[in-house]
């Protein structure tokens, strides 16, 4: 009983937590890459926030964020920069990484400013797409089907 | 959770592929041209056939 409530008492300075009196260690500050293949967005860049589509979910990443990695789904990833604007591009896949730096590197497989994609186009697919699904064979077929769809759901969703 | 794709036999690469040219298809016109050049392959995969 007694060891219980000094276990209780004492875990947080056993677990290095902060305490509102100390100051934040290091600045806070985020080191921000995002880039594709073809395209470099942002290199070593210095932002507030980044929104992140993930398979297990869209999250905020602020400095001093958990280290963490991440695949990421159809969807759209919003920067904050500095100065207060927010910047919008889609991403198809790929990875994110959070250091223990607060350094962040967003590798997209394709990312794209919202504004280069065509919201009549991905109708079309999306259409095109769900008429397949019936003449899919087997599962594997019908998943990669699935996979099309969803993309496609994805950026109908960011462009309306 | 498995993911549907998984559970079919997908890897996360083939998902990546289908999401990388679903959005490319929805590109608007005058971008497309540029990123659908990129996204062909240049590997032509050559099978030498066994001997005897």
């Amino acid at each position: 009983m007694m060891a219980a409530r000094f276990l209780r008492r004492s875990l947080p300075v056993l677990r290095q937590t902060r305490c509102y009196a100390d100051a934040p260690s290091g600045s806070a500050q985020m080191s921000f890459t995002f880039a594709s293949p073809t395209q470099v967005y942002f290199k070593e860049a210095s932002v507030k926030q980044v929104d992140v589509p993930t398979l297990t979910g869209a999250f905020g990443i602020l400095p001093a964020h958990v280290p963490t990695l991440q695949v990421l789904r159809p969807g759209v990833v919003t920067v904050f920069n500095d100065d207060g604007s927010a910047t919008k591009f889609f991403v198809s896949s790929g990875s994110i990484t959070v250091n223990a730096d607060s350094s962040v590197q967003l590798l997209a497989e394709e990312a794209f400013p919202l504004d280069q994609l065509d919201v009549a186009a991905a109708k079309v697919n999306l259409e095109k797409a769900q008429s397949e699904m019936a003449s899919a064979s087997d599962e594997a077929a019908r998943a990669e089907v699935q996979i099309n769809i969803d993309a496609n759901e994805a950026i109908v969703k960011a462009l309306e | 959770m498995v993911a549907y794709w998984r559970q079919a036999g997908l890897s996360y690469i083939r998902f990546s592929a289908i999401c990388a040219s679903a959005v490319r298809a929805a590109l608007k016109p005058q971008f497309k041209v540029d990123a659908m050049k990129v996204a062909e392959s240049s590997v032509k995969v050559y099978v030498p056939k066994a001997i005897a």
